[in-house]
């Protein structure tokens, strides 16, 4: 079992790469941890995809999807089995709002079907093996079973850049200060419809307020937010959290951080649920009926690439001849768990990811998609929505099949792939 | 009446630039729309504790709606309207 490319993660960009490497012929392998594809957008609950559009160039412009192939197909597939609905012009921005539990089921359909391509689910990586600027062998892992793989090109995928460290390679972590802040994200059923239309998510939002300030919840409550999702009868409430623990600062790669997370969202999401339940008629009968696999991790490590993005690469909506992903989401700062700042490009025109960014500096055969690519703290707050994860797992998947060494070369071959995907 | 000075809407407008809108810009106005500026429900839930902390003063579920919120207006005239 020799894949050719073998892909590490089954979020949004490790599905897309695996997809778009078996598709260029290559045969491949994708590993997931957890026992669903999807990652944030269904482990984590994260309910919408953003980045999946292009800025809207006028307030009264359609949407339209911001990358030709994966992207435009997973638009088009969850709009017509009913997973997702109609965009959703959100500020300046437009997002797709999907059911994340039968995204689960669309993304084992969307690879089993697939040719080339085997998913392993539960299985992790564990050890690697580098030799003369190349991963030799990788070492996978599930439930106490090891077993070794000699691929020809690796795509990480992790979101943590696992790969990274175990070959020792550069990678980059923000200070712990500056870390986007995690989410908890629960789903909650039977709260009347009425109870978020109008200005009823604003009296939710004064009964929560009410309520720390007289000490009947804890001042982490102060994160929450409710959104009604596709699922008939079912909303979820976003609680962001400042992740720091009497332990430690918080740090999206550390146990003890992530252990304090997942208890304290639970902690607090089941008392906010509680205080409602009693508070509002429109909560008496809600019940949290969908917990996430994990808490919501917007920032983790991320590669030193030949090349590394940056926030005037975003904000000045920079491409050139190497661009093979468009990142069209503002930089979305969540610094602080009291709700992001976002910063829009100067013009409402999406920036072309470099090739160089998506491969790693001092690996021939690795390649990098989804937020731990080569990119600087700020610029990872724009790159890291699951719309841009698609795009730069469907490039990284074209490059990591195709045998071409050369970058500039072979982002030429990945650009044409990708203009026949559009025609 | 209050017994306290009148929160003026350029208070309210800083208060809202310190706390929950960074990027709002330097001539915002009293009648500039804080929703159309980024102003959601987690906001107006900081903005609710901020009132408090700030200028003691106290705002009800009841009273949370986009009209008393819509700007530095309405939200100084919902505060003022409101004992210390």
């Amino acid at each position: 079992m020799n894949p050719d490319v073998l892909v590490i993660g089954g979020g949004s960009a490790g599905v897309a790469a695996a997809i778009a490497a078996a598709r260029q012929g290559a045969d491949t392998l994708l590993v997931e941890r957890h026992g669903f594809l999807g990652g944030a957008g269904t482990a984590s609950l994260v309910h919408s995809f953003c980045g999946l559009y292009e800025l809207p160039p006028a307030p009264d412009s359609a949407p339209r999807v911001a990358n030709p192939g994966l992207p435009a197909e997973l638009e088009r597939e969850l709009l017509a089995q009913g997973i997702a609905h109609d965009p959703l012009r959100m500020g300046k921005v437009d997002v797709l709002m999907h059911q994340p539990q039968r995204l689960a089921l669309f993304y084992d359909q969307w690879c089993t079907k697939q040719v080339n391509l085997k998913v392993l689910l539960h299985t992790e990586i564990v050890a690697t093996v580098v030799e003369s600027g190349r991963i030799t062998e990788v070492t996978l892992h599930c439930r106490g079973a090891s077993w070794n793989l000699h691929p020809r090109s690796i795509v990480d995928a992790s979101g943590d850049a696992m790969l990274a460290v175990l070959a020792k390679h550069p990678w980059e972590h923000p200070p712990s200060k500056e870390m986007q802040r995690p989410a908890y994200i629960v789903g909650i059923n039977n709260v009347a419809a009425e109870a978020l239309g109008g200005d009823e998510p604003l009296k939710v939002a004064g009964t929560i307020a009410k309520a720390i300030q007289e000490k009947k919840l804890p001042p982490e409550a102060a994160g929450a937010h409710f959104r009604r999702s596709g699922a008939l009868n079912e909303i979820f409430l976003t609680l962001d959290l400042p992740g720091d623990s009497p332990e430690c600062a918080f740090d999206s790669t550390d146990a003890r951080s992530l252990t304090w997370i997942e208890m304290q969202g639970r902690e607090v999401t089941f008392a906010i649920v509680d205080h409602l339940r009693a508070s509002l008629d429109g909560f008496a009968n809600a019940r949290i009926t969908t917990l996430p696999v994990r808490a919501g991790i917007r920032e983790s490590r991320s590669w030193i690439g030949e090349r590394v993005l940056t926030e005037e690469d975003i904000l000045e909506s920079r491409r050139d001849e190497q661009a093979v992903a468009n990142a069209t989401w503002p930089i979305e700062l969540r610094e602080t768990a009291r709700g992001p700042r976002l910063l829009y490009p100067r013009e409402p025109k999406a920036c072309g990811i470099p090739l160089g960014c998506l491969r790693a500096r001092d690996l021939q055969n690795v390649f990098v998609a989804g937020r731990c690519l080569s990119a600087t703290h700020r610029a990872k707050a724009s790159i890291r929505v699951m719309g841009t994860a698609l795009a730069t797992g469907q490039a990284a998947g074209i490059a990591a099949a195709s045998i071409e060494p050369n970058t500039a070369a072979l982002a030429h071959q990945v650009r044409q792939v990708l203009s026949d995907l559009e025609a | 009446m209050s017994a306290t000075a009148d929160i003026s809407p350029n208070t309210i407008i800083e208060l809202v630039r310190e706390t929950v809108l960074p990027d709002l810009p330097a001539d915002f106005g009293a009648e500039a729309d804080f929703f159309e500026s980024g102003l959601d429900s987690m906001g107006v839930m900081q903005l609710v504790m901020f009132l408090e902390e700030r200028f003691s003063k106290k705002v009800e579920p009841t009273e949370l709606s986009r009209a008393n919120f819509r700007n530095g207006s309405t939200l100084a005239a919902l505060v003022n309207g409101k004992a210390a």
